[in-house]
């Protein structure tokens, strides 16, 4: 909520208030029956007690099949092992595709979008082949792990020539909850700051082993990784 | 002399259930302004981030806004019973001025406990919502089966500040019914001097720290009670001139 209607809440309330307690004494038109004003009061009371009941009941439910946790030291963990070149150290989940393509004296890169992830690893040996390894694309919010919602595109392959399409558009909405910040002033779990916190991401990574001499010719501003071991 | 003396426990039991039977308004008053708290809580924050290939819609919930009306609702109930009207309606019985305070005093006690167990409960109608949402949803606090300790504790704090809120609207009632002329000065004095920044004049400021840092449930209960005692003193000290019924 806009922090000037914050401001001028209590006035808004206020005012009214005072207003009404020095309003000229009438009749009032119309009230609420004794019984029907308990009846209401009843039932509002048994709506939020069921409410709050079947929240609970939800929440375990939820709680069953939660986000997947994935913390930023995590996503740290596997953008450094591709930079050293570690695959072997990344969770096989995150793979999406491992394909391999005959090659000749010369890559050419091709792109639509101008930050691709490329690793590159020279191979101690012109085979002729090259390994490509695709690893999926990574969206944690609040570290919660949303990678599997975003869209993308594989490299297209085609003679000594790959290209790197723009990814496709993905639109994500989540919604966060949180319990009066006011009553969290004495609970064991401290209220923290709720919404959209933080967010890793980024599209999927392309780790190709090519052959030892191969040449890769690519636009200047195209960022290459190249791995050393 | 007479036949039979009254004791002071018997009026002010029997003042105290008339109120109670008697102000329904309360009840419906208390519904509304959690309503009016609900529908705000829906609309806490929101926005949108990201990039040329990716949008994040994000909505937050909270339970703040029905806490913050039934702490308005509180305050307001305070200042109402002290009207003309409620108090002629008290006095349709045999009874003093401090019988009067006494009951009207456990009835906002009573109103306070529950307003303040609903409170909490009604973000749980926005919670519920939430969760049948087709997005993903955070739910960033843990509930009743997940940590009961902490939803007491929210309840039993909501049950504290309602009274709090209730006491000083209770003495600004008392105040106004002693002189219209209070309310300018309480209205300049609370909300507009502090605005400027006058030294002194931070009363509100002063109030939130006392009791919003407070970090022991113990000392604030302590300090809410002291607080509140204080404040009946006072209502029942300057309304002692005032006439039984007008």
């Amino acid at each position: 909520m806009n922090l000037s209607i914050l401001i001028l809440l209590p006035f808004l309330i206020v005012i009214p208030i005072i207003v009404y307690i020095m309003r000229p004494k009438k009749p009032s038109k119309w009230t609420m029956n004794k019984k029907w004003t308990y009846v209401f009061f009843a039932t509002y009371t048994a709506v939020l007690l069921l409410a709050a009941l079947t929240v609970e009941l939800f929440d375990k439910k939820l709680a069953t099949k939660p986000f997947n946790h994935f913390s930023t030291e995590d996503f740290k963990f596997i953008e450094s092992a591709l930079h050293l070149g570690n695959l072997s150290a990344i969770d096989p989940s995150q793979v999406i595709d491992k394909r391999t393509h005959d090659v000749g004296d010369t890559l050419h890169i091709k792109s639509y979008d101008n930050n691709p992830l490329v690793f590159i690893e020279r191979k101690s040996e012109n085979d002729g082949w090259i390994e490509e390894t695709l690893f999926k694309p990574i969206l944690i919010i609040n570290e919660a792990d949303f990678s599997d919602q975003v869209n993308y595109t594989k490299p297209e392959w085609e003679g000594d020539t790959v290209t790197f399409p723009v990814p496709p558009f993905t639109e994500l909405t989540f919604t966060s909850y949180q319990d009066s910040l006011l009553l969290g002033q004495f609970t064991r779990q401290p209220p923290k700051e709720f919404g959209y916190r933080e967010r890793q991401s980024r599209q999927i990574v392309i780790y190709l082993h090519v052959p030892k001499d191969l040449i890769i010719k690519a636009n200047e501003d195209f960022d290459i990784n190249y791995v050393n071991k | 002399m007479y036949l039979t003396e009254p004791r002071l426990t018997d009026i002010v039991k029997k003042q105290f259930l008339y109120k109670l039977n008697a102000y329904t308004g309360v009840f419906s008053s208390l519904l509304i302004m959690q309503l009016i708290g609900l529908f705000f809580g829906f609309n806490t924050g929101g926005g949108s981030s990201g990039s040329e290939s990716l949008t994040i819609n994000w909505r937050s919930l909270s339970g703040d806004m029905a806490v913050i009306f039934t702490l308005f609702w509180a305050f307001s109930t305070g200042i109402l019973i002290t009207t003309l009207a409620y108090r002629n309606d008290a006095f349709s019985f045999v009874s003093t001025r401090l019988s009067h305070h006494v009951s009207s005093f456990l009835f906002l006690l009573v109103m306070s406990c529950i307003a303040g167990i609903t409170a909490p409960l009604a973000s749980s109608v926005i919670k519920l919502i939430s969760l049948f949402q087709h997005n993903a949803v955070f739910i960033e606090t843990s509930g009743l089966f997940a940590s009961p300790v902490d939803f007491f504790i929210r309840i039993a704090t909501a049950v504290i500040y309602t009274i709090l809120f209730a006491g000083f609207g209770y003495v600004i009632g008392s105040l106004i019914q002693l002189s219209k002329l209070v309310i300018p000065f309480l209205v300049i004095g609370l909300f507009i001097l502090p605005l400027f920044n006058i030294s002194g004049t931070g009363f509100i400021e002063y109030m939130v720290i006392f009791f919003g840092f407070e970090t022991s449930l113990l000392i604030f209960l302590v300090k809410v009670l002291i607080t509140v005692l204080v404040l009946f003193a006072i209502s029942v000290a300057i309304t002692n001139k005032t006439e039984v019924r007008k």
